[in-house]
């Protein structure tokens, strides 16, 4: 037995098995959601590449599986993310009975997740992005189910997503021809530049954002919210990955400055366009450029302490996006249109749902005592540190969701004189009350949430390391 | 005296090493100069289809310059499944991707293909050094890549953009195979193309196919 075995091929054969039972919805979410919190406990619980015993019995579940001449590793160093992205999933597939309980969403979703756990897994390093434009080719039919009008969004994200993977390609070549020729400066700022730009189609770094809010827009949001959940993540963490693998990269300057501009930028622009949006569904779009920003700004500081919030910023980001998404779903699934005019009035009939859409809004924001302001303010006082106007700047971005909230607050309780029915079903109410609670506990208590997932920049030993 | 030079390369000794020549380096390249305009031209579906069928065969021809014949015939049997998979869903549809450009369209679009050629044709010996592979290679592997981003930014129907990124990859294909030359990475090529039109496929269709799919 070896871990890439239980990790990635069993969930992909999962995945093939419920593709044939997708027509009972309810076997397909239940055995996705135990499948992957039993994965998710796996990783947790057992050590990887290390003798355990169960009973009498000594067992040990081996790290690297060959294939073809290559190898997907995976070792104690990855157990935290495969807690991470098992039990992100599992969540993700668990809401799915009230956000959108739809026959592609679990087959394809494990396909999706067994993909990307191999594209963190496999060596030589290069194979992630032909994997990770896998992944990408898998998450089309959950964007697009049958039935739905075809528009721009989902074609643009395609696109966008599959120009990366030259770039990251060649810049792979490049790199094995520079260790070939004893760090050739030329090569070098080559490979940076391909590298740089194939991560920048991947991550939707500015400029190339432009698909993030039309996809939300166009697509229903709570597959939107799982897809733009699991793929920059996962993507950013393989960027960590290749940090960690290549001294030069992470020794090199101009890299952070540039890391830096761009995160700005990022935040920035997604906050000012987030400020003036009428339509709810886009937030999501705007909320991964924003989140993605923090993230770059988090790796930009080069320190041990940017280093830890960029590993942190994932939980808030997840929980955000996923109530967020979940409350836009409920929104859609009754019909309502998700623009200012339709959600006037909508605290009266959907209340739970209203909640878990501002208190989304405003943690994404940073705003005090949620999720996203422990992250937020530490990344603002360390970004102080190195540049007051980036700082200042930073907010202002930070800001635009504070002015959407207030904006969306104040449609929601419009019409109040007109007093309509609770419209929302126990399980819905469970759910989203449960995304609230955990959004209000990540602000208060961000200690008892965020040691673990420190864990994550395990995998990448030398990045942590003082330079 | 054209026809004694004709006769005279003929009767060379060396004629088989130049025909072999001209079928190795620059016949792929006019193949793909021809299927490339004939792309972009937004002809019938079928013209469309039939022209990325003869792009991928000078794609495996120009990829023989640098992998064995095996490797070159994968990527001639993705392409054409490619081509296939998608001449089968698109004869099940009609939609606006069948829509024939207007002639003022195509004559913009020939002058633009035109400005592509002299762009590509001038930036060769620099990207020369960038990327070590013959002159044939790079050529035809940069107008693919720039007259498949060309296709990309001139339209919205999922067909159109399937070609479009097929092109592209294609175009990168073929310059990748003259530095890398991994079995692996030429199967995992071949997979995502066919993925592509497998994706391409699925997006012209999924408007007609029933919810419960």
């Amino acid at each position: 037995m070896n871990a890439p075995m239980i990790w990635i091929l069993f969930p992909m054969v999962v995945g093939v098995v419920l593709y044939f039972l997708r027509s009972y919805r309810l076997i397909s979410l239940v055995s996705g959601v135990v499948v992957c919190f039993l994965l998710a406990v796996l990783a947790g619980v057992v050590p990887i590449g290390e003798t355990f015993q169960i009973g009498n019995i000594d067992l040990e579940i081996s790290t690297t599986l060959a294939f073809l001449g290559r190898s997907f590793i995976l070792t104690e160093n990855e157990r935290t993310f495969l807690v991470l992205i098992y039990c992100l999933a599992g969540v993700w597939f668990f809401g799915a009975g009230i956000g959108w309980l739809h026959p592609f969403f679990v087959p394809f979703g494990m396909g999706m997740l067994a993909t990307l756990v191999a594209a963190l897994a496999v060596e030589p390093f290069l194979f992630a992005a032909l994997l990770i434009q896998g992944a990408v080719l898998l998450s089309i039919p959950i964007l697009a189910p049958p039935g739905t009008l075809m528009k721009n969004g989902i074609q643009r994200y395609l696109l966008f997503q599959t120009l990366a993977m030259p770039f990251i390609l060649l810049s792979g070549w490049m790199l094995g021809l520079n260790e070939a020729n004893q760090n050739n400066p030329d090569l070098l700022l080559r490979a940076g530049l391909l590298l740089g730009l194939g991560f920048a189609f991947w991550l939707a770094v500015f400029p190339f954002y432009s698909w993030v809010p039309q996809l939300a827009f166009e697509t229903h949001p709570y597959p939107a919210g799982f897809v733009l959940s699991l793929l920059p993540v996962s993507v950013l963490l393989i960027g960590l990955d290749f940090l960690n693998g290549f001294t030069w990269l992470r020794t090199t300057k101009e890299l952070y400055q540039v890391l830096q501009i761009v995160g700005v930028l990022m935040v920035v622009t997604g906050g000012l366009w987030v400020s003036f949006q009428k339509e709810l569904t886009r937030i999501l779009g705007y909320a991964v450029i924003v989140e993605t920003g923090f993230s770059l700004l988090a790796l930009s500081l080069h320190s041990p302490p940017g280093f830890n919030l960029f590993a942190i910023a994932f939980l808030p980001r997840l929980l955000g996006m996923m109530v967020l998404a979940m409350g836009l779903g409920v929104l859609i699934n009754k019909g309502i249109a998700t623009n200012r005019g339709g959600i006037n009035g909508l605290f009266n009939r959907l209340p739970f749902a209203s909640i878990a859409i501002l208190a989304a809004v405003f943690s994404i924001g940073g705003f005090p005592l949620l999720a996203g302001f422990p992250v937020r303010f530490s990344i603002l006082e360390q970004l102080s540190g190195v540049s007051s106007l980036n700082t200042t700047w930073v907010m202002v971005g930070s800001l635009g969701f504070w002015v959407a909230g207030i904006r969306i607050l104040f449609a929601m309780v419009r019409d109040s004189s007109n007093p309509t029915t609770v419209d929302e079903t126990w399980p819905q109410r469970i759910i989203l009350i449960l995304g609230i609670v955990f959004l209000v506990l990540l602000g208060l208590l961000p200690g008892y949430f965020y040691e673990g997932i420190v864990g994550l920049l395990h995998f990448a030993p030398d990045v942590i390391l003082p330079q | 005296m054209g026809f004694t030079s004709l006769g005279a390369i003929i009767n060379h000794p060396w004629r088989w090493w130049w025909v072999m020549t001209f079928l190795a380096m620059v016949l792929p390249l006019f193949m793909v100069v021809g299927t490339s305009l004939c792309l972009i031209l937004h002809l019938r579906w079928r013209w469309t289809i039939l022209a990325l069928v003869g792009q991928y065969l000078a794609v495996s021809l120009l990829v023989l310059q640098n992998l064995s014949l095996g490797l070159a015939g994968v990527k001639l049997v993705a392409g054409l499944m490619a081509g296939a998979v998608l001449a089968a869903s698109h004869s099940t549809i009609e939609d606006g991707s069948s829509k024939v450009s207007p002639l003022p369209g195509r004559i913009f679009r020939v002058f633009a293909a035109l400005l592509i050629f002299i762009v590509v044709f001038s930036i060769e010996p620099q990207a020369q050094e960038w990327l070590p592979a013959g002159d044939s290679v790079l050529l035809s592997g940069l107008i693919l890549v720039f007259m498949g981003l060309f296709q990309l930014g001139m339209t919205g129907s999922p067909f159109r953009t399937t070609v479009g990124l097929l092109t592209t990859l294609s175009g990168f294909e073929v310059i990748y195979a003259a530095v890398v030359s991994s079995v692996l990475v030429a199967g995992l090529l071949a997979m995502i193309t066919l993925g592509l039109a497998l994706a391409g496929a699925y997006l012209m269709n999924v408007e007609h196919l029933a919810e419960s799919a």
